[in-house]
């Protein structure tokens, strides 16, 4: 108890963004484990959130963005894809899990005056290619592109063509 | 009311709840009503176009495993993500940070965004506004850079150069002086 000004302090920081990268990581762990203190945390978010309003109304960035979720049915991992052609990227980013041992997911684009599937590369965790890998990405092409991952070996598939199952796909959504 | 209404809780909440059940077409439209606003916010905090991006999807994969955690009523719902976003911006600041050769990037240019505008204030953000012109404007110029822009005490202290501002102890005192005028 003597130390309840500390944990005030400390969370206070934590809101308010002053802690460093071991200091942060202690106030996450606290969070999860001690009720007390994430009722603490809270009560800064709501503290100085009002403040975070600014940032909401600024004006946006107005980079043409396309976003998709990877969908499947039933329960399994997903991902989250967004194409920047301003910064001519592609990532890619699993929501949920990660490929059984030994397998790896391959992304694909099909379709889009594409004769045969094109591998964009196996999905890491920070996925990230250039878009002219693409080829052509005007907003028709990219709009009828279709993205999809396929379950393959370690490494991506040997043959350059898509082996396993395909596990989800997408296409991608201008964002404003 | 907050009067940033990018989405209000009419949109939100329902598509929180059932992305809190694994509803990914929910997932989807709420990335689509949210993530332009979400950018904004992680990259106020994240100079670096490819960090900003990285946080951002780390913001959603966040949202959805914490979607079932939201509790209606604490705070409007575009609150409660762009706290998230927040989080995530600073927490990859910091280990980038730590990277050699990325630190302190852009910091000159930021002092800029730290005037809060007379216009438009919600309700909550006049009374914050005025509990904050309570303390001297170097201590309200520290508060504000840490929020919007991230700074850890240790890049506040290598800006200011003033420990009586920037150390852990002023520092705590401002923000409790702050609770004590915001919760009346």
């Amino acid at each position: 108890m003597a130390d309840l000004e500390e944990r005030e302090g400390l969370a206070a920081e934590y809101v308010l963004g002053t802690l460093d990268a071991g200091e942060r990581a202690v106030a996450e762990r606290d969070m999860a484990r001690d009720p007390g203190f994430a009722d603490l945390v809270a009560g800064w978010e709501r503290r100085l959130s009002p403040l975070v309003g600014v940032l909401l109304w600024k004006p946006l960035p107005t980079a043409p963005r396309y976003v998709t979720v990877f969908e499947s049915e039933g329960p399994g991992p997903a991902f989250v894809a967004s194409v920047d052609l301003a910064k001519g990227t592609i990532s890619m980013r699993p929501i949920s899990a990660s490929a059984p041992a030994g397998k790896a997911y391959e992304l694909w684009a099909v379709g889009g005056g594409r004769d045969k599937p094109q591998s964009l590369g196996v999905i890491t965790a920070d996925f990230r290619i250039p878009a002219e890998r693409l080829g052509k990405t005007d907003s028709t092409i990219l709009g009828e592109t279709i993205f999809a991952v396929s379950l393959e070996p370690e490494g991506g598939s040997p043959t350059g063509q898509p082996t396993g199952p395909v596990m989800f796909t997408g296409k991608l959504n201008p964002t404003e | 009311m907050t009067a940033f209404s990018a989405a209000g809780d009419g949109q939100l909440l329902p598509l929180i709840a059932r992305v809190a059940t694994g509803d990914r077409t929910s997932f989807g439209r709420l990335y689509d009503l949210t993530v332009n606003r979400l950018f904004a916010v992680v990259r106020a905090i994240l100079r670096r176009p490819d960090l900003a991006e990285e946080a951002l999807q780390e913001t959603f994969v966040r949202v959805w495993q914490k979607a079932s955690l939201f509790e209606e009523g604490r705070s409007p719902a575009m609150t409660w993500l762009a706290a998230i976003a927040r989080n995530q911006a600073i927490d990859l600041g910091r280990r980038a940070a730590e990277r050699p050769g990325e630190s302190l990037e852009g910091k000159e240019a930021a002092a800029a965004q730290t005037v809060l505008p007379e216009a438009e204030l919600a309700l909550e953000l006049k009374r914050l506004r005025d509990c904050l012109s309570q303390l001297p404007e170097d201590r309200q110029e520290m508060v504000l850079l840490a929020y919007y822009q991230g700074w850890s005490g240790e890049e506040l202290a290598a800006q200011f150069s003033r420990p009586v501002i920037t150390g852990k102890t002023p520092r705590r005192r401002s923000l409790f002086a702050l609770r004590e005028c915001i919760d009346g």
